[in-house]
């Protein structure tokens, strides 16, 4: 045994190993580069290997951990071994920890990440990835704490291990993180003055309320200090230095209980005399009273305000609460409480500075960089945001009223011409707001004024007052022109010249007297107007002449795209192909119409007229390079692909719904959306799901204008507001679910994933560094999702869940994906698990339909005919199965029958005599008897890989009862034989994958392990091959992507497999 | 959704209403029971983190009146008939006393705990604490169990789970992970059942100085016998007409990159309890068209309500300020 060992295993592990039974055998601590130079002498493994196995003995002392190799699982090149067959290659975990790094000589500063065991360097300035690094084995790193005298020296710490190194040694491979275990967990460390030696110490605050000191020379924890005996959820420490009134350096703790009590206590560092602690008497502050659950954070004010010191907290009550705790000093020790500074529902107190930059549930960690007022902020979902908080402070809105405007622009006395004191004094108020360029806004008012605005000089300017503006105003700007268009209540249309103040007017359409109902501006120099009869007109502005002479002006006459019968077309919004000469105009019930310009039938006629978003209004249209990009009040946002006529027909390639009232977009490869959300009108960026800005300015139904990046004007209260919207904050990392990620499945290198935060993510596996680059996110899903499929030509997706709900999607690429088609769900049931067939279309071409077999919660089965033609479903079988929840059913290899597995362990076949041929009955056929039914497992079936063999049909599965099981199915004479493996994983085994030649199992004890399964005349035997550790928490599932293996639950593993043998 | 939908949902959710438990947990001890006869020949129980009460209410209606069932929180709960209540925290040593002295200073032949942290979400994090809840829990029990006596607790099975199988097998005959059917599957908790307390020679118990921090697990008496993958031989819960497969010796050794031989792990036998004809806590069921009376099925309300969340002041608070919180993002 100890040959084999030898001649597989790596001989780094080997040391470890050894390393390792060093610190068993002692029981004591031993300096652990002696360990570690006596572990590459040649002694002898065997005794070591014994000792390894005793299994019952449990040291929870004083342990300290070491590894004195590289952390081998991570970016290890493939000549490492050959015997190895799975490497970890990369890993997408939440971010548990942030620290800035800064440094007063270099301009630029650096974030420290904690993800998982691994840290990574951020370059905050161009968010680039400096280089990542496995600092504990298999603790996840909680916080980092960089020293405040030395800052190249950094302290990692989470779960019951810390690790003490600098920036620079990070990069370089030959040093070795070094890992301290401690014996209880940690919730905070810090760096103190070293009482014996210039370099720093370390000490700890761990779960229990114990303060322990890290003695370097002995390489042991020492108590320092224990405060009250409590149990902790969460601590923070603050070092103070000694100073006149206290002669001793002291660590000021601040204590979170589970149950609710703060706990503010400190102990003085005593220079401890060799081989003696320097136990000191802790002295307690305050026990803070109020709080009506577990303390989930504390946090000590790391400056005193003036003379005053703050210490913040929140609950699983959902307060937070500041307390004035300045006075610890001299207090003497108060037993009960003291007065809360202030008590808060998040938003109460953050004085309307509310950032979202993550989705899910839970920010983990933050770190600050007050020099340059930075916040950054680490997600459940693996995105890191950074907020430019300081600038929020200082760019306040603006707002005026119109007196105070007129007033500017020396025009106060509005009705001194017409002195008729009879008539109500009229006053004036904005009406109608247009962007002109990055510095300058124009209004109109209901008095027929037309103003503008200059952000950079804070001035008013008037260019004028129409009497056809008068009550009656329609206002537009191409962007940068410096030119307006008005339309006024007797149909007339003019441009305007703001810098000339040279105006143009004319009649909108010959004999038409009414209102201009709506002004729509494609590329400067051609616009298109609009009462509910429209006119396109075109011009040309010749700027050689001082003052600009507009030219070639036409008017071309539109018929309305609806037809008798139909809604009125109210035009929204327009574009104008430059390739194609398309016009395409969108209405306020969703539908698009398209014009060929160069058509030279007057009046100009639809091509196309066809409903794109239902029942609101498209508000933006975007030309693509192929089709274009259009936006609705719906909440949508589409791309479509237009065929080349005569025949046009539209195709949606792309939708999404990010919640929120789309009013305009920009940018194709970095799309930026704007509108109102609630009282808010919001930017965001879709490919990285963040919130640009958002401003407060009442609700959607206003007037207003935005200049993306620069500024937002709308009308509140009568008033004119402006507020800034200058990008403040920026994701540094891109990240993926915010919640547990439920399910995964795969076609070709494209992955897309389902999880609690109700989101489906499209991703690619990027072959070469493993890494998941982020694509499409739909969030249609109301609840959970829990299953996924696609077919196999990989053009539809099948994603099903919470409510019963089950969506059909069409997937063109990575970041395109378009809802198909939806079945019938009931909200008390849940879909955990289907399979599906493709039919061949008419003709053998294509898949014409898909056949689905779903289980669910209530025990049902139903077979649905989904036709990719009308995206609808039809009911074709339905029966039941138990009463149990169903858990997973699979076509059979041979497409005879299903297999049904449920929480009750059962492993169960219903035969299908065709299943290939849905026809349109008028009732559902009934599930036809079970051929077999084989119980496997004790209770659920958490996992199942169908594979089709030499002698039947092999289903490996993975069970509730921690079991491992084999299944051999002989379909034929209706036979089933199982074999177990009992205890494979301390939990539930939640994954079950075929690798090669090799079974992967992983479960919730995030334990991977590799099977050899082989198959003799007495049966089935099993060997475990490899174990490995995983850093994703409450894995759910795992898919095979190539030749790497896609984890996921909290996060997402990959490893690259190899059947080695 | 309607008032009914979490019976529909929740089946468990439905039956302890009806059949007057103070929560659904109630079942798992029923089930526990069943499949490990817990409460043969006990007739002292002790009951930690009790509150709101439902395992003491399985107690007081299964022991036989005779018996002493003392239960114990550090929230206030609602007297039940046959059970001593007492208000008090489970880690702190002026406990003990109080205790032994409802116990009659006998030692106690069962002590249960069905207690868990509120939970944070980080689950590394949650698994700790729980587990250390659990070690609180076997501290005490350590001070008042007779040799021979029983111990269950609810436990996270989570990466770390075997390290306190190891220390739990440390102290106990027999341990066992048990699953019961009312314990819903998508959730990290089961339960152990340890049987047979039989601390070895020597062993001191002692909240003052409590096993797992400070202080050493004990050394079993019990022999090694560890077959493959280190585990001992014991009975395994195999279903009728399956096969353990055979776990031949790995030729290349199975340890993989991460060998953690920081702290003992075993994994413990697992037993799923309670009979598959009884309700699965995962599936959605009908309702009942009547009740037990012949009238027509309604919902009925909680026989209490559940223990105040500690969000319940700022769930109002919200509803006040109106709203139901933040947009979906």
């Amino acid at each position: 045994m100890t040959g084999q060992m030898n001649a597989v295993l790596p001989p780094h592990a080997l040391a470890k190993q050894r390393a390792g039974v060093g610190r068993m055998t002692s029981g004591k601590l031993e300096d652990p580069v002696q360990t570690r130079v006596s572990s590459e002498k040649n002694s002898s493994i065997a005794v070591e290997k014994e000792i390894l196995r005793v299994p019952r003995y449990t040291e929870l002392s004083c342990t300290v951990g070491l590894y004195p190799c590289r952390a081998p699982s991570d970016e290890l090149s493939p000549s490492f071994s050959p015997k190895v067959r799975c490497l970890h290659i990369s890993n997408l975990s939440p971010v548990t920890a942030l620290a800035f790094q800064t440094a007063q000589d270099i301009p630029s500063s650096k974030l420290l990440v904690g993800e998982g065991p691994f840290v990574k360097v951020l370059d905050v300035a161009t968010s680039k990835s400096i280089l990542k690094r496995r600092i504990f084995s298999r603790e996840r790193i909680h916080g980092i704490t960089p020293s405040s005298s030395d800052q190249r020296n950094v302290l990692f710490w989470g779960g019951r291990s810390v690790c003490i190194a600098t920036v620079t040694s990070l990069s370089r491979e030959e040093c070795v993180p070094r890992e301290i275990r401690v014996p209880d967990w940690v919730f905070y460390a810090v760096f103190v003055p070293s009482t014996t030696s210039a370099s720093d110490e370390v000490v700890v605050i761990t779960a229990h309320n114990v303060l322990l000191k890290y003695d370097n020379s002995s390489a042991s924890w020492h108590e320092l200090a224990s405060g009250e005996r409590c149990m902790l959820y969460s601590a923070h420490l603050l070092y103070v230095a000694a100073d006149a009134l206290n002669p001793q350096n002291r660590v000021l703790v601040a204590a979170g209980t589970v149950f609710g009590e703060i706990l503010l206590w400190s102990a003085a560092i005593i220079p401890s005399s060799p081989g003696i602690c320097g136990l000191t008497n802790p002295k307690t502050h305050y026990r803070l009273l109020g709080h009506e659950g577990s303390i989930f954070g504390v946090n000590i004010s790391p400056k005193f305000h003036g003379d005053k010191c703050y210490l913040a907290s929140c609950s699983d009550d959902r307060t937070i609460r500041i307390w004035d705790i300045s006075q610890f000093e001299s207090s003497p020790s108060i037993p009960d409480g003291i007065e809360i500074k202030k008590t808060g529902f998040g938003h109460e107190l953050a004085q309307g500075a509310t950032y979202r930059l993550h989705s899910g549930k839970h920010i983990w960690s933050f770190a600050l960089d007050f020099e340059r007022g930075l916040l950054a902020t680490g997600g459940a979902d693996g995105k890191i945001g950074l907020v430019h908080y300081r600038d929020d402070q200082e760019s306040r809105e603006e707002a005026w009223g119109m007196d105070s405007v007129l007033t500017q622009i020396g025009n106060s006395r509005e009705e001194s011409d017409e002195p008729n004191h009879r008539v109500k004094k009229a006053h004036d108020v904005f009406k109608e707001y247009a962007a002109l360029d990055n510095d300058r806004f124009a209004a109109t008012t209901t008095l027929g004024r037309v103003l503008t605005y200059t952000l950079s000089q804070k001035r008013w300017d008037i260019l004028g007052q129409w009497a056809g503006l008068n009550g009656w105003s329609i206002l537009a700007t191409w962007g940068d022109s410096g030119l307006i268009v008005l339309g006024d209540q007797y149909g007339q249309v003019g441009v305007l010249d703001t810098v000339s103040k040279q105006e143009w007017w004319w009649r909108s359409m010959a004999g038409e007297n009414g209102k201009v109902a709506g002004v729509f501006l494609g590329r400067v120099g051609t616009g298109a107007l609009s009462p509910t009869i429209f006119s396109l007109h075109s011009f040309k502005m010749d700027h050689s002449k001082s003052p600009s002479v507009l030219i070639d002006r036409e008017t071309l006459p539109l018929q309305s795209p609806a037809r008798a019968g139909e809604t009125k077309f109210l035009v929204t919004s327009l574009a104008i192909g430059q390739q194609t000469n398309h016009l395409f105009l969108g209405s306020r019930t969703g539908a698009l119409g398209i014009y060929d310009l160069s058509s030279t039938v007057r009046p100009l006629c639809a091509l196309s007229h066809t409903l794109v978003h239902p029942t609101d209004a498209i508000t933006t249209i975007l030309p693509l390079k192929s089709g274009i990009l259009t936006t609705s009040r719906n909440g949508e946002y589409s791309h479509l692909s237009i065929s080349p006529p005569p025949s046009i027909r539209l195709t949606k390639t792309h939708t999404q719904k990010p919640s929120l009232v789309i009013e305009g977009a920009k940018g194709l490869d970095n799309l930026t959306l704007w509108g109102f959300r609630g009282k808010n009108f919001t930017i965001i960026n879709q490919p990285s799901q963040h919130e640009v800005h958002s401003v407060d300015c009442g609700g959607a139904h206003r007037s207003w204008a935005h200049r993306l990046n620069k500024y937002f004007v709308w009308t509140k209260a009568g008033k004119a507001h402006l507020a800034h919207t200058y990008p403040r904050r920026k994701l540094l990392q891109s990240g993926l679910h915010g919640r547990e990620i439920k399910s995964i499945a795969t076609h070709g290198d494209l992955i897309a994933t389902g999880a609690e935060d109700t989101l489906l993510h499209l991703s690619t596996l990027s072959p070469s560094s493993g890494q998941l680059c982020p694509g499409a996110v739909v969030g249609t899903h109301t609840t959970g999702i829990h299953a996924l499929q696609f077919t196999p030509s990989g053009q539809y997706l099948f994603s099903a869940g919470g409510a019963g709900e089950l969506l059909a999607w069409r997937v063109r690429s990575a970041n395109e994906i378009a809802l198909g088609g939806t079945c019938e769900g009931w909200s008390d049931l849940r879909v955990e698990g289907f399979d599906l067939l493709p039919i061949e279309g008419e003709g053998g071409g294509g898949e014409g339909g898909v056949l689905l077999a779903i289980g669910y919660s209530d025990s049902t089965i139903r077979f649905y005919h989904f036709s990719t033609n009308t995206g609808t479903f039809n009911l074709v079988m339905k029966g039941a199965y138990k009463t149990c929840c169903i858990l997973h059913i699979k076509f059979l290899p041979s497409n005879d029958g299903i297999l049904v597995a449920g929480t009750d362990g059962y492993l169960s076949i219903y035969p299908l005599s065709d299943p290939l041929s849905p026809t349109s009955l008028p009732l559902p056929l009934p599930l036809p008897p079970k051929s077999i039914e084989k119980r496997v497992h004790q209770s659920s079936i958490k996992a199942l890989k169908v594979a089709a063999g030499a002698n039947g049909i092999y289903v490996y599965t993975g069970g509730d009862d921690c079991a491992f099981g084999v299944t051999r199915i002989d379909t034929k004479n209706g036979v089933a034989e199982s074999w177990i493996v009992p205890r494979a994983h301390a939990s539930a085994v939640t994954a079950v994958l075929c690798v090669g030649r090799h079974i992967l199992t992983a479960g919730v004890d995030q334990q991977v392990k590799l099977w050899k399964v082989n198959e003799g005349e007495e049966g089935i035997t099993v060997e475990m091959r490899e174990r490995h550790e995983s850093a994703v928490a409450d894995i759910s599932a795992a898919e095979i992507v190539g030749a790497k293996v896609v984890i996921v639950g909290v996060g997402v593993d990959v490893w690259e497999t190899s059947d080695g043998l | 959704m309607g008032k009914s939908s979490k019976d529909k949902r929740d089946s468990y959710y439905r039956l302890a209403k009806e059949q007057g438990w103070r929560a659904r947990s109630a079942f798992k001890l029923l089930q526990l029971n069943s499949q490990f006869n817990l409460f043969a020949d006990a007739t002292r129980v002790v009951d930690l983190c009790a509150a709101p009460g439902s395992w003491s209410q399985v107690l007081s209606r299964t022991l036989p009146p005779t018996s002493t069932i003392v239960s114990l929180d550090l929230q206030p709960m609602t007297p039940l008939p046959g059970v001593i209540t007492l208000q008090a925290d489970i880690t702190h040593p002026s406990t003990l006393p109080l205790l032994l002295q409802h116990l009659g200073n006998e030692p106690a032949d069962l002590v249960v705990s069905d207690g868990a942290p509120d939970v944070t979400g980080l689950h590394d994090l949650d698994e700790y604490i729980q587990s250390q809840l659990l070690l609180a829990a076997l501290n005490l029990a350590t001070c008042v169990l007779k040799p021979g006596g029983g111990f269950v607790a609810k436990i996270f099975r989570g990466r770390d789970v075997a390290v306190v199988f190891a220390q739990l097998r440390c102290l106990f005959d027999r341990v066992t992970c048990a699953k019961p059917r009312s314990s819903r599957g998508s959730s990290i908790e089961a339960f152990v059942v340890c049987e047979g307390y039989s601390p070895p020679t020597g062993f001191k118990p002692s909240l003052e100085a409590p096993l797992g921090l400070g202080t050493k697990f004990p050394e079993s008496g019990r022999g090694v016998s560890a077959g493959p993958n280190g585990r001992d031989k014991e009975e395994e819960h195999l279903v009728d007409g399956v096969r353990e497969a055979e776990l031949r010796e790995t030729e290349g050794g199975e340890d993989g990159d991460h060998d953690d031989a920081q702290e003992a792990r075993y994994i413990v036998p697992f037993i799923a309890c309670g009979d598959l004809s009884e309700f699965d806590s995962d599936a959605t069921y009908a309702l009942p068209e009547v009740d037990e009376f012949g009238q027509k099925w309604k919902s009925k309300d909680p026989i209490q309500p559940p223990t105040a969340p500690p969000y319940k002041t700022a769930l109002e608070m919200r509803r006040q300020l109106g709203g139901g919180g933040p947009p979906k993002s």
